[in-house]
This record gives structure tokens, C-alpha cells and sequence, in this order.
């Protein structure tokens, strides 16, 4: 199928009235919950999945894409004005965008924004459109060897370059390997750490965790923090809009940044960070080559911001072809499609085709509506931050648990999120990366069921692990960052240094 | 509790301005040290790993107690041991079941390995974080530890009560709950808000979205399925 024959067939999906209603839902409602520090696009999305299961689901799929783009661009709004982002992908823009703030233009700054994620989504829904059916039909010649290392390779890849200390890091992934075994065993059918409760014999769903770890979790921990916010002042239509110097800035920047942000996006990692980080320092260069270090930059602020909805695109390319989520954004989406019976990997462009474009072309719907409705009411979203913490954390609560019964009208389920919750505050509260738990469920039962295929079909030979090429690649990898690790922990002070060089640059 | 209450010299227009949240009561305002500057989860924490630690706005309470400041500057390494111990649990209960073959791997097999890697990764946390406890363990002074209890409390009140007293009144409990934990003092507005959320949760998910809920109270006459 041609990329314009696709792009038609997505169309015909996702511009019907439901359709675009949703993503229009979608949008708004992300926006609302998101412009609040500590609720970003995964905690969002875990928390409201319940919620699209009724739906069908290709407007189940189009909404959840239209809560993440709103919930990313609210994200921004808390970012700039309140310089309280709550996604490490959105800090850049809380470096010169809170400046520009600061010094009085923070309506130009988030219509910047805006205009940088458009520019972004349009690169990376291209992007998406032409990798994603290509890698799909490769992935049908990967044998469950390569699957094993595809898995394996995603373990110590976070593992060794997620920020934090690898011991750590390792240790958040394996407790999500561990909790992926508990259940009906896939290969062969007897109930494994159960201990008799028949509501564990379906195995430990990755929503529920998902909304535990990221949703309630948070709630816990601004619970745990003062919580207080600052209040911003109302900002009025008529200061929104960027000047023409600022335009012709930020749109080569957004261009520069989409360029850099999907490539990145696709390997497996904390690559939303590192588009973001690479963006702004390529921006801030130029910008200080031109003005000198003083002057915040509104193309650090569109540029950033474009590399980020570029690379979640590319993330989307390795969830939709291969089934596999590196990074908490697509472990809820990839879950997303579970709950509606659809299971992402190398058959799912062919099998369900339309739904595949569909959801391309629902984020241009997204980004569009994004741009049409929520940049010019962006002082209704500025009200909202005047909701008074206890009550916001009381009703999220209640919120959340409901929305987790809503997935499988089960109590259970709410258990699940009170319990992870707690587990995901105190990994939080000593550093240990929770996100990482939830990939390690998604990639765990992938892992065990290839592994044992592998061995199965080689009759036990480990060697086949080395003899299909992409596994052996995967395999040299995969040692390859083991032994680099040092030069991954420099890269991380590197980076941590530039944050704070920012910092100063900006403030 | 406050606001991180950062000067923004030559901010005009729309500067953020500081702001400390109604309900809280004087006492707890006073004598709080105010977090100086702009905070950036970025500036706590590595990307990715921020929390409440991270949370603009945190404040300051001067040093914990030895005991409590002990576990927490070795927190990391305490959890890791929890999860050590887990392992070993795990793996224990993984030798129930049969390992196979290298050539018909059973049931037993994969569990076993990840148990043995878990048990080695959190020896390993545990051990590097005990000789050198990560610096920011010890900003536990500015969190409200008792917080988070109550809002577990009001979710476990919230789940184990919705059968029994269905969903508008349990739903109105662990709102109360919550906002009194959240240090909110003031009865009418915690009455208020409680009676306000839990009514239109009622309504738009027991009454409108119709979710299959343990309701015995109907604001408006849909049907209701029976509960599971």
C-alpha cells in the first residue's frame, strides 16, 4: 500500500463526526488535567484509559492520542509559565521558555510551543506513515531468537542509559519481569505465583499497574511534597500571538528539531530526552552565536518541542511494527490496544490497516485542534491552575480508581492500583525509575515466551541466539553498552551540567 | 506550605506570582523556611526520576530525627534489600515448578533466572547505595510523610466500602479523608467539595457512563446494571 493510499484509508477512518469529537475530547481534556505539575502525558493517559474502553476502538485509539497531545501541550503550559514540567522531555522548554515568560511574552512563548509540536507531529506522522509499514515487513522475517534479543537488548539498553544509577534502573526492570510471570503460565497453562486467588490467575494487567505506578504514585508524591503551586496571572487573547521575528525563528527550529527528534525516537531508551536535550543545545548555540548568552531563545523553546513530538513518533514506529513499548508513553498506548483487543506487532499494518492510518492521520487531527482551539484559550487553561490541591488530589483518587474498575468492572483492579501506587511512591521516593517497572512487564512476557519458543525450536541449541544475524547484532549490542556503561554515567553528568548551564542561561 | 516563593524582577504582565493554597491552617505556614530560587526537577533529580522530591514548592523543616534520618538516608538501600528478600521468596516458590530442559524449558525455568538476576541487581543497589548514599536521600525534611498515608487510607476506605455503602457514599468518604490528610481544616469547605465531587463522580459515572458501579443511590433514573 502507497503512503498516499494509506493516508486516504486514514482519513476515511478519522474524519467522521465520532472521530474527530474524540480526538477533539481527547485533546481538551488532556489539556485540562495536564497543565497541573506532575500529571504528563503517561500519567494521563494510565489514568483515563479506563475510561475509552467502552468506545470503539478506533475512537477508543484516536482519543487516547488526542489526551496525549493535549496532556504533552498542557505539560508545556506548566513548563513555561510555572517552570514546573512533568515530563523530563519538557524541561528544555522550561528553560527559555520560563525566561521569556518571565520577561513578560509568555503568550508568544506557548503559541510557540504549539507551533513547534504541529510542526513536530506533521514530520513524525510522515515519518510514521513511511518507516512503520517498512519495519513491520521486516519484522515478519524475525524469528522468536530475534524477539529474545530485541527484548534482552531493551532491558540493558534502559538500563544502562536511562538517567539514574544502573543498579537501579536494572532493578525497577526486573521486578516488571517478575510480575509478569505471575499467572497462567503462556507455554504450559498451569497457574504460577498465584497462590490460589483466581483473580491472579489471569496474570497482573498492565493497565492497573500503569495507573498505579504513574497516577497514583504521583498523587502520593505531590501529596508528600507542600503541593503548593504558583498562581500565574490570567493571559489575554490579544498577547498570545509570537511577532514576525519570532515566527521566522521558530519555524526553521521546529524544522531542525523534528529533523533530529524522529530519528532518535526509534531506537529503544530514554531517546525523548536526548531528542529534546539535542535540540535545545543545537538552538541555544545558534542563538548565542547571534545574541550573546542573555537573551532567552524562542527557536530553544519551538525547537525542543518539535524533536519531541517527532520522536514519539518514532517510538510509535517500533510499538506499531515490532508490538514492543521502550518507553512509558507507548507502554499505556500499547496497552490502550490491548484493551481493545488489538495487538500491535509485524501483522497489524496488514491485518488492521485502517486503524493503523487512522491513527497517523488522528495526530494531525490532534495537532491541528491543538493549534485551532487550545492556543487561543490558552487563559481558560491558565484558570484552571487555580484549583486548590487537596480537593484536585481528592477527586484524582476517587477519579483514578474508578477509571481502573472501568477497565474489567473489577474491584481487583482498584487493589492493583492502590497497592502499586504505593510501591511506585517509594521507588520514586528513593530514586529507583518506576516507568521502568512497567516496561519490564510489557517486555517480560514477550521475553519468556520467545525465549522458550527459541530453545524449543533449536532443541535447545543457545547458539541460535548467534546465528540469525539481528539477534547476533542485538546480542554485540547489548554487551557493547554493558561495557561502555562508564561512558553512559559521563554522558549523564554531561547532560546534567548542560541542564544547569541552561538554567543559568536562562535565568 | 508554600509556594516556592521566587522574586521575578522585571517580569511583567503575566509573571507568576506566589501563592500559598486556602484551608491550610497558620500554624503550619509559620516557621517554614522558604525554598530560595527557582526549582527544576531537573535540578533534584536526574530526568525521568523526579517525585515529590522534584515537586516545585517544597519546604523546608529542618533536620529529622536520628532514627528516621538514618532509614531514609539509607532508604534506597533498604528497598533494595525488600527486594532481594522477594527475590529469594520468589525464587523458592519458582523451584515448585518444573524447570525442563534446555530443548522443552518448563514453567520453571524463566522465573528461576530472573530471580537469581533481581536477587544480584538488588544486592548490587543495595550495596552501592549503602556505601555511598545518593545526597538527595537526604532532603526528607521537606517532604509531609504523613500525606500520602492518609490519601492510601482514603483509597483503601474508598475500595473496601463500595460495596457494602455503594458508590456515592464511599466515593464522599475518601474524599473526606483525602482533603482532611491533605491538612485541609476547614469542615464546610471539606463538606462542601466532598458532597459536590462525589455527587457529579455519581453522576457521570454511575449515572450517565452507566459503568457497571455498586450504586444504591440514582440522581437520575437510568438503569443500572447488577453489580459483579
Amino acid at each position: 500500500m502507497s503512503l498516499a493510499t494509506g493516508l486516504q484509508q486514514g482519513f476515511d477512518v478519522a474524519f467522521t463526526w465520532r472521530n474527530v469529537g474524540a480526538s477533539a475530547a481527547g485533546v481538551t481534556i488532556g489539556t485540562t488535567f495536564g497543565i497541573f505539575p506532575g500529571f504528563g502525558p503517561t500519567t494521563l493517559i494510565a489514568i483515563l484509559l479506563g475510561f475509552t474502553v467502552g468506545l470503539p476502538p478506533d475512537t477508543g485509539i484516536i482519543m487516547l492520542v488526542g489526551i496525549y497531545f493535549g496532556t504533552q501541550y498542557g505539560d508545556s503550559i506548566s513548563a513555561i509559565l510555572m517552570r514546573a514540567p512533568s515530563e523530563p522531555n519538557a524541561v528544555m522548554l522550561a528553560l527559555d521558555g520560563h525566561e521569556i515568560a518571565r520577561r513578560g511574552r509568555p503568550g508568544p512563548a506557548l503559541a510557540v510551543a504549539a507551533m513547534g509540536s504541529f510542526v513536530g507531529s506533521l514530520v513524525g506522522l510522515v515519518g510514521l506513515g513511511l518507516a512503520a509499514p517498512s519495519l513491520g515487513h521486516v519484522a515478519t522475517y524475525l524469528s522468536s531468537a530475534d524477539y529474545t534479543s530485541i527484548a534482552v537488548f531493551g532491558i540493558v539498553a534502559l538500563s544502562v542509559v536511562s538517567p539514574g544509577a544502573r543498579w537501579r534502573n536494572l532493578t525497577a526492570m526486573l521486578l516488571g519481569v517478575t510480575l509478569s510471570t505471575v499467572g497462567l503460565d503462556p507455554v504450559a497453562g498451569i497457574d504460577r505465583f498465584t497462590f490460589g486467588n483466581l483473580q491472579l490467575a489471569q496474570g497482573i494487567p498492565i493497565a492497573p499497574v500503569a495507573i498505579g505506578v504513574f497516577g497514583f504514585a504521583e498523587v502520593l508524591s505531590i501529596a508528600a511534597g507542600s503541593a503548593a503551586r504558583e498562581r500565574v496571572r490570567s493571559i489575554r487573547f490579544r498577547d498570545i500571538w509570537p511577532n514576525r521575528a519570532e515566527v521566522k525563528e521558530a519555524l526553521p527550529a521546529s524544522a531542525r528539531g523534528a529533523a533530529i527528534g524522529f530519528p532518535l525516537g526509534v531506537p529503544p531508551g530514554p531517546t525523548l530526552a536526548v531528542a529534546t536535550y539535542a535540540s535545545h543545545a543545537l538552538e541555544r548555540a545558534k542563538s548565542r552565536r547571534r545574541y550573546g548568552d542573555d537573551r532567552p531563545a524562542i527557536a530553544a523553546v519551538a525547537g525542543p518541542k518539535a524533536a519531541d513530538e517527532a520522536a514519539v513518533a518514532g517510538h510509535l514506529v517500533t510499538m506499531v511494527a515490532l508490538g514492543l513499548a521502550f518507553s512509558p508513553v507507548t507502554a499505556m498506548l500499547l496497552s490502550g490496544l490491548e484493551l481493545h483487543g488489538i495487538q500491535p506487532g509485524p501483522l497489524f499494518i496488514a491485518q488492521h490497516a485502517s486503524l493503523f492510518w487512522g491513527i497517523v492521520i488522528s495526530i494531525l487531527i490532534g495537532s491541528v485542534i491543538l493549534l485551532v482551539i487550545n492556543v487561543p484559550l490558552i487563559g481558560v487553561w491558565v484558570q484552571l491552575l487555580r484549583t486548590p490541591t487537596p480537593e484536585l488530589l481528592a477527586g484524582l483518587t476517587v477519579f483514578m480508581l474508578t477509571g481502573a474498575y472501568a477497565i474489567r468492572n473489577s474491584t481487583f483492579d482498584m487493589w492493583i492500583v492502590v497497592v502499586m501506587g504505593a510501591i511506585g511512591y517509594v521507588m520514586r521516593r528513593y530514586r529507583f525509575p518506576a516507568a521502568l517497572l512497567v516496561i519490564g512487564l510489557v517486555l517480560g512476557s514477550v521475553l519468556e515466551v520467545n525465549l522458550r519458543e527459541a530453545l524449543a525450536t533449536s532443541r535447545g541449541d543457545v547458539g541460535t541466539f548467534v546465528q540469525h544475524p539481528v539477534s547476533a547484532t542485538l546480542l554485540a549490542l547489548s554487551v557493547v553498552l554493558v561495557a561502555t556503561a562508564p561512558l553512559w554515567n559521563l554522558a549523564g553528568r554531561w547532560r546534567a551540567t548542560r541542564g544547569s548551564v541552561g538554567k543559568g542561561d536562562g535565568a | 506550605m508554600t509556594g516556592s516563593r521566587r522574586s521575578t524582577p522585571g517580569a511583567a504582565g503575566n509573571a507568576p506570582v506566589p501563592d500559598a493554597p486556602a484551608g491550610v491552617p497558620p500554624a503550619e505556614r509559620a516557621g517554614e523556611e522558604v525554598a530560595a530560587g527557582a526549582t527544576l526537577p531537573g535540578e533534584h533529580a536526574a530526568p525521568g526520576e523526579h517525585g515529590a522530591g522534584a515537586t516545585p514548592g517544597a519546604v523546608s523543616r529542618g533536620p529529622l530525627p536520628g532514627a528516621r534520618r538514618w532509614v531514609v538516608a539509607h532508604g534506597s538501600a533498604l528497598f533494595a534489600i525488600a527486594v532481594a528478600l522477594v527475590a529469594v521468596g520468589y525464587f523458592v516458590e519458582a523451584l515448585h515448578y518444573q524447570r525442563g530442559t534446555s530443548a522443552q524449558p518448563g514453567p520453571g525455568l524463566f522465573p528461576q533466572v530472573v530471580a537469581v538476576a533481581i536477587f544480584v541487581a538488588a544486592a548490587g543497589t543495595a550495596v552501592t547505595t549503602w556505601r555511598t548514599p545518593p545526597p538527595t536521600d537526604g532532603e526528607a525534611a521537606d517532604h509531609h510523610a504523613f500525606r500520602p498515608v492518609t490519601v492510601v487510607v482514603g483509597a483503601v476506605l474508598f475500595v473496601s466500602t463500595i460495596h457494602p455503602i455503594g458508590f456515592f457514599f464511599a466515593a464522599g468518604l475518601a474524599l473526606i479523608v483525602v482533603e482532611v490528610g491533605m491538612g485541609v481544616r476547614n469542615l464546610f469547605r471539606v463538606a462542601l467539595y466532598s458532597l459536590l465531587l462525589a455527587f457529579v463522580a455519581q453522576l457521570l459515572f454511575v449515572d450517565v457512563l452507566n459503568l457497571d458501579f455498586f450504586s444504591n443511590v440514582h440522581f437520575l433514573s437510568l438503569p443500572c446494571p447488577p453489580a459483579s
